[in-house]
């Protein structure tokens, strides 16, 4: 279990009041299909079955092969309940309970194939096909439940030309939650929803609307530190046309108004944790970057 | 049933793949597109209008998982 090495680097990676720490820790580089955030620390899940556990506060990372998988399982979201359950999508039709010693201990027959999972409060938050346009999208329920689910607010199914764009046009993806309140965003959209399964309210960002923004996936990612302290991982595409990345960093309050920008060198893929005053980043380079400020 | 009519059961799947390809000119997904319709392609040539079908709708699901990774995937 290697311990996160923390090294100060030189403040020219700093912007505002924010600086920047990387460690020497590198992480698998297959592509993460799942983030869950227990008490004690996030899980990462890659489509290789690489399950990454970073902990609160030391950030030691631990990395183990998820076991107990069938030949045609294709994982896909990672969800951390209340209980501490850790829970994810073995096929769209089957849903898997995953033990914290990295083992499949339950397999879970679903009525609807599912094409995204998340974790809130002691509930899952999904989406089912099929995806039917201007009725809610997502839904919550307890893992084991048949049929008694319920709407998520605002996100409605939003048509499409072609039968093909109406899955890319309902994607939708959500960050790092604080308490009962979840940020999730239409993947092509420019503004997040903040709901806590009742109420919601959007948060629209400025800084989104610069030109070199990813145009399909413009918010890469976003983490609430607290009650009005939110870290937005801003997606820029590569050089020479190469893979997007979250290339900024910009701290804002609860209503989006930016405090601080940092342009992210590397970029970074997904944020890994937050407070108030620090944002954990995993980079494009297998690093974990602290953002502090 | 007539053999006109099976004929013509025979190609839903094949019209549906294409009505899911027109209009789509997405470059983050695109590729997802081009193993669709590979896929909708060999659906269509099951043996039975049935497991036509239920290959279309597995060929369905692989687009939306392609999807996905291709936009939400880190």
């Amino acid at each position: 279990m290697p311990a996160l090495v923390v090294i100060a680097l030189s403040m020219a990676g700093a912007a505002g009041q924010l600086r920047v720490h990387t460690s020497s820790t590198r992480m698998p580089s297959s592509l993460i299909v799942g983030r869950a955030v227990c008490s004690h620390g996030t899980w990462l899940l890659t489509e290789h079955r690489d399950l990454i556990l970073v902990t609160h506060p030391a950030r030691q990372v631990t990395v183990q092969r998820l076991e107990g998988l069938r030949t045609n399982d294709r994982l896909w979201g990672l969800a951390c309940l209340t209980d501490g359950t850790l829970w994810s999508l073995a096929t769209p039709r089957v849903l898997i309970r995953i033990g914290a010693e990295g083992v499949v201990r339950e397999r879970v027959e679903l009525r609807f194939p599912r094409v995204a999972v998340f974790g809130w409060t002691d509930r899952l938050l999904f989406i089912d096909l099929p995806l039917l346009v201007a009725k809610p999208l997502l839904a919550t329920a307890i893992p084991r439940s048949r049929g008694e689910s319920m709407p998520w607010p605002r996100f409605l199914g939003r048509a499409a030309e072609a039968r093909a764009d109406l899955i890319a046009r309902n994607l939708v993806n959500c960050g790092i939650g604080s308490g009962r309140r979840l940020p999730c965003w239409f993947a092509d959209e420019r503004r997040v929803i903040v709901s806590d399964g009742t109420s919601a309210n959007t948060v629209s960002f400025a800084a989104l609307a610069a030109r070199d923004v990813a145009a399909a996936t413009p918010i890469w990612d976003l983490a609430m530190g607290g009650a009005d302290t939110l870290w937005l991982l801003a997606s820029a595409r590569g050089t020479a046309g190469g893979a997007v990345s979250g290339a900024r960093l910009i701290k804002a309050d609860g209503r989006g108004t930016e405090l601080a920008t940092l342009v992210l060198l590397p970029s970074a893929r997904i944020i890994v944790a937050a407070t108030d005053t620090a944002c954990v980043l995993l980079t494009v380079e297998g690093s974990l970057m602290e953002v502090t400020g | 049933m007539t053999t006109h009519l099976k004929r013509l059961l025979r190609h839903t799947p094949i019209v549906l793949a294409m009505a899911f390809l027109l209009g789509s000119s997405r470059p983050a997904h695109a590729g997802c597109m081009i193993a669709f319709a590979d896929c909708a392609v060999r659906a269509a040539a099951e043996t039975s209008y049935w497991r036509s079908v239920f290959a279309t709708a597995d060929c369905e699901l692989e687009l939306a998982d392609c999807v996905r990774r291709a936009l939400i995937g880190r």
